[in-house]
């Protein structure tokens, strides 16, 4: 008799012990998700060299040189109501040959968050806006995408000019956060 | 003659002492046993981090984020014929950062371990992750069980969200298909 009841209360313990697994059949997980603050900024190459040469016809202003064929491409993410802004500056012993300036606008694709030209600055050594309002965005990779540079050498002051002379300017850009 | 007769009475008492045990070996016993139908299910992690973080190349679009460290565990007994499926959805209010949504992908062993159900975009209502999983017990090793490949995708890369963090709870399921 006293083997029967331990093997009831042994059935009964087993019955016990599927009824408990069969009822925990789910598990919790938790998943955190992170977006980082993203700010990278790259050029795809340096500007072709800016010459002031002769004019169509003697007694003419030079033309103004330029190149147009660099781009600022970045990846932007910002928080909520913040922008970033890109800016650009040259060394502070960099200059522009005798009687001419450097210019220099940055034209955005018009992609959403890629921001607006802030239009032609004249490159000095303190930082000056050429594209406001950056949001979340990315302008692509690509040969021609982002916001294409266009560097003029304007010719200010023609009885300035100096023949052969050469400048190389370093220009710093930066993807900052808007003040 | 001696031997004869000892191996006579050798042969006698194997027959009396096979008779002795030839009466005490018909006995009937019912034995029934029955295996009761119970599935369990773990996981080899209780948490999983996904950071979207800069491109490889500025101007690009930042990678997925992904995620395939942990793995789903589960015992399974079932009546013949049937077979269980492990379902996915995380809670009311859970979402994805801004712009983003998670994805999962079961990967099991195969076999009576299950299949796969393909990659789902997690959401509140429950969606197979694996199907047709039979009695087994895919191990209790690091590597064992159905492979967990969390996604964090970037569907719009104009409304991320700098330093925003979302926390969620998935809630998996091993239950009868």
């Amino acid at each position: 008799m006293k083997t029967l009841k331990t093997i009831l209360m042994g059935v009964v313990s087993a019955l016990g012990i599927v009824g408990f697994i069969s009822a925990a059949t789910t598990v919790n997980q938790t998943v955190t998700m992170q977006v980082n603050a993203i700010c990278v900024l790259a050029v795809t190459g340096n500007p072709s060299t800016l010459t002031v040469s002769a004019p169509a016809s003697g007694g003419q202003t030079p033309t103004n040189p330029s190149s147009s064929a660099t781009y600022a491409q970045y990846t932007s993410t910002v928080p909520a109501s913040q922008s970033r802004k890109l800016t650009a500056a040259w060394g502070a012993s960099d200059a522009a040959p005798a009687g001419c300036s450097l210019k220099l606008s940055a034209t955005p694709s018009g992609g959403t968050n890629q921001g607006a030209t802030a239009g032609q600055i004249t490159l000095s050594a303190t930082a000056q806006d050429i594209v406001t309002t950056i949001k979340s965005c990315a302008t692509g990779t690509s040969a021609s995408n982002g916001a294409q540079l266009t560097y003029t050498l304007s010719v200010d002051t023609l009885t300035s000019l100096v023949a052969s002379e050469s400048k190389t300017a370093t220009i710093t850009l930066t993807l900052t956060d808007a003040a | 003659m001696r031997p004869l007769k000892s191996a006579a009475a050798g042969l006698m008492c194997v027959f009396i002492l096979a008779g002795l045990v030839r009466s005490a070996t018909t006995a009937n016993s019912a034995v029934s046993v029955s295996m009761g139908s119970f599935c369990l299910v773990g996981v080899t992690s209780s948490s999983v981090n996904l950071t979207i973080s800069n491109p490889a190349t500025p101007g690009g679009v930042p990678n997925n984020a992904t995620n395939a460290s942990t793995y789903a565990q589960y015992s399974s007994v079932v009546a013949s014929g049937v077979t269980r499926r492990i379902t996915a959805q995380w809670a009311t209010g859970n979402s994805a950062p801004t712009g983003c949504e998670l994805r999962l992908q079961a990967s099991p062993a195969g076999g009576v371990q299950g299949t796969s159900a393909g990659q789902i975009v997690v959401s509140t209502t429950a969606q197979n992750i694996v199907t047709g999983i039979g009695g087994c017990a895919t191990g209790t090793g690091a590597t064992s069980g159905a492979l967990f490949s969390f996604t964090l995708v970037i569907n719009t890369m104009t409304s991320l969200v700098a330093n925003e963090i979302k926390t969620a709870t998935i809630t998996l399921t091993l239950t009868d298909s």
